[in-house]
């Protein structure tokens, strides 16, 4: 499938089809996507490294694995890389790749600004990650920066000026990619593709990117104060301002959750469709509940506020409680779409099933700590850390390996291995449950997030112990999941995949694996879209078309 | 919901919703200031649906393809945003060094401009299957046959393309 036309391009400078300059400059949606994938997996692992880290000199009370300084670090650089730099480019890349070719789309819209947003981030990613390299070392006021302790009275590091300023870069990024595929999926879509025949991983991007646009200035405001504050210090021994930072950061903080959480909801949806051989269910409700759950998770930010005693406290706690409607919904239609099917239990449908139960943990305890009396009890502690690492690690994870072994053929052609897969995604729930389940107890019982060590006396010892134990678990997971990318690369010959190997439901599956540059071209035109799953339309069609009359 | 649902109403309901709970809160008596950052939100979200009305009414903006293949200057405004910024850090020489990107860029990205109705170069699809022999371009008459592919597949996109332009998206 390697098309070499260049067709008239008078002026400009001309394609390249050498590596890496023909990726590194290209205005191809598949392929910026492929790069932010790269990227954030690689950061991943980085990302990961640290917390096995971290959970290596918990692993017993008074421990000296590492310094007191270094796990400071080590948890602000873990937490604030995993969110600005892996899973939320994760979660918009997913939506560069596919929006277009869902919606029939040959390219993104405004290519080169999508481009720009991909190398502000990566720009951005190497200046935070080069506060290591610093004499002060990396940032270490954890992922929210709070002030005044961010301030450069507090923190004199270079480490933390280069933090502000690659998460400014990066984030500014994702705030242009989430545009452009925003633009892609409301004004670019394929005669025949009416809003309601957009599938729902597309939908689910669409919420996703009214959040980006809506929730992430918000943050490069707030960055831009923490800037100012660490030329001046001063401004933060007033209270407006750091009650202020914390508003900037929250009203940030709480949809990029959801951010992280809805392209890979989409992604479960697809995949929970196709192995159940259905068309998803609920489809107008799920579309509905969808955008009212992105706009109710701009109204929530205060739940974080709670101890601060300067917040409305009924007010976000009600409309947290409320978030409960359109997370019902769209359980409700996952559910529907499963129970009673014959279902195929694949790799991508593995893990998009295990994503059900896990995320439920990470919801339902995220409604407990949205309830300001439970907070007061929780705050700052292991059960606010289990809680979250259900959503984006038991949660967002699950969903990214769902997509991820789904779509993977698409991207490149070939298929991922099984046996690996399988052992992957055993090991991951063995890992995810073991490292994050006893967070809860240790929370309840009192352990505070973010301390480096305990005491012998304090009793958080077998609790941990088992924690531990799971991350290294995880850590197993992950090398399998490298080996599986690995060997099905190496072994790429034996491992082609068609172009729809899963029989989906959705265009991308129409075109060839990998889709030529325009996405879909004479030999793979696109097909009569009749509904959000033309193909399943047309196998449909097909099938009755033989029976005899 | 109607089967014809426009986007430009998928934005504005999306915020005019989130205006409902700005006014929520209001009743539940937070602090102006935090309202009105919310509200700020909300205006934000209604820029972005006043540029998906315009968007559509926009005929020579309809489908129109004017980006080259190849673009680096993504890098190279991204390179002299993060050094302007670096500068803040580092000293303001810095901020001087971005210069030289930014100039960069701002002559690639009119180069990368295609005149209006000339068709786009397409990528090279990536595949780790290579599935014609590498190396050799092959004699003259191996030239020729691909550069009458190249040219037919070309047409053939160029006039794929025009008809999708002509054709208003629903
Ligand atoms: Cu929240």
């Amino acid at each position: 499938m390697t098309s070499r036309l260049t067709a008239t391009e008078p002026p400009g400078p001309q394609p390249t089809h050498e590596p890496p300059r023909s990726w590194l400059a290209s205005t191809d949606h598949k392929r910026i996507a492929i790069l932010t994938l790269g990227t954030a997996l690689v950061l991943l692992f980085a990302m990961g490294g640290l917390a096995l880290a971290m959970r290596t000199q918990l692993a017993q009370p008074d421990s000296d694995f590492v310094q007191n300084d270094t796990y400071n670090q080590l948890f602000t650089m873990h937490g604030s890389g995993m969110i600005y730099l892996v899973i939320t480019p994760m979660a918009l890349a997913l939506g560069l790749y596919l929006v277009p070719l869902q919606v029939g789309s040959p390219t993104v819209a405004a290519p080169r600004t999508t481009m720009l947003g991909y190398w502000l981030y990566v720009l951005g990613a190497i200046a935070v990650l080069s506060g290591f390299l610093t004499a002060g070392g990396a940032a270490k006021e954890g992922w929210t920066a709070y002030t005044p302790l961010s301030s450069a009275r507090f923190a004199p590091n270079v480490g933390t000026d280069l933090w502000i300023l690659g998460n400014f870069a990066s984030s500014l990024g994702m705030i242009l990619i989430a545009g452009t595929v925003l633009w892609t999926v409301l004004l670019k879509r394929a005669r025949g593709m009416t809003m309601l025949r957009v599938p729902v991983f597309s939908w689910a991007m669409v919420a996703t990117n009214l959040m980006v646009l809506a929730a992430f200035p918000s943050l490069l405001i707030a960055l831009g104060l923490l800037a100012v504050g660490r030329m001046s210090p001063d401004v933060f021994s007033s209270n407006v301002w750091n009650i202020g930072y914390q508003h900037l950061f929250w009203f940030y903080g709480h949809p990029v959750v959801y951010v992280m959480f809805f392209p890979f909801v989409g992604a479960v949806a697809e995949v929970l469709a196709t192995f159940a051989r259905r068309r998803f269910f609920g489809y107008k409700a799920t579309v509905l509940s969808l955008l009212a759950f992105a706009a109710l998770s701009m109204s929530v930010w205060g739940h974080h506020m709670f101890t601060t005693g300067q917040v409305a406290d009924d007010y976000y706690s009600l409309t947290s409680i409320a978030l409960l409607v359109p997370a019902g919904i769209e359980y409700f239609a996952m559910l529907g779409t499963i129970i009673g099917a014959r279902l195929r239990f694949s790799v991508p449908m593995l893990f998009a099933l295990a994503f059900i139960p896990q995320f439920l943990v990470g919801g339902l305890t995220g409604i407990m700590v949205a309830t300001p009396v439970l907070d007061y009890q929780m705050q700052d502690s292991y059960f606010v850390v289990a809680h979250f690492h259900y959503t984006l690690a038991a949660g967002s994870l699950f969903g990214f390996f769902a997509g991820f072994y789904f779509w993977f053929p698409k991207a490149t052609g070939i298929m991922l291995g099984k046996g690996l897969g399988h052992v992957h995604f055993w090991l991951m729930v063995v890992g995810i449950n073991a490292t994050f389940l006893p967070m809860f107890w240790l929370g309840m019982e009192g352990m505070p997030r973010r301390v480096a060590s305990y005491l012998p006396t304090d009793g958080f010892g077998t609790l941990n112990f088992i924690s531990t134990v799971g991350s290294w678990v995880l850590g197993v997971a992950m090398l399998a999941f490298a080996a599986n990318l690995v060997v099905s690369i190496v072994r790429r010959r034996t491992r082609r995949a068609a172009d729809n190997p899963w029989e989906a439901h959705t265009l991308e599956w129409a075109t060839s694996s990998p889709p030529p540059p325009l996405n879909f071209d004479a030999a793979h035109p696109l097909p009569p879209i009749t509904s959000f799953t033309p193909l399943l339309d047309l196998r449909r069609k097909h099938v009755k078309d033989r029976e005899p009359t | 919901m109607n089967p014809a649902l426009k986007p430009v109403l998928v934005v504005l309901g999306w915020a005019a919703f989130n205006a409902v709970l700005v006014l929520l809160m209001l009743v539940y008596g937070e602090n102006a200031l935090f309202i009105g950052m919310y509200g700020a939100a909300v205006g934000l979200a209604l820029l972005v649906a006043g540029a998906v009305f315009l968007g559509r009414r926009d005929p020579a903006g309809q489908g129109r393809r004017t980006v080259a293949v190849a673009s680096q200057s993504g890098l190279l405004f991204a390179l002299a945003a993060v050094l302007a910024g670096a500068g803040l850090i580092f000293g303001y020489w810095l901020t001087g060094f971005a210069i030289i990107p930014l100039l960069a860029a701002l002559a690639r990205q009119r180069k990368e401009v295609l005149p209006r109705g000339a068709a786009p170069a397409a990528t090279e699809v990536s595949t780790l299957h290579s599935q014609r022999p590498q190396g050799g371009d092959g004699g003259p008459v191996a030239k020729g046959v691909k550069a009458a592919t190249a040219t037919v597949v070309a047409a053939k996109a160029a006039g794929w393309w025009r008809r999708r332009r002509r054709s208003s998206r629903t």
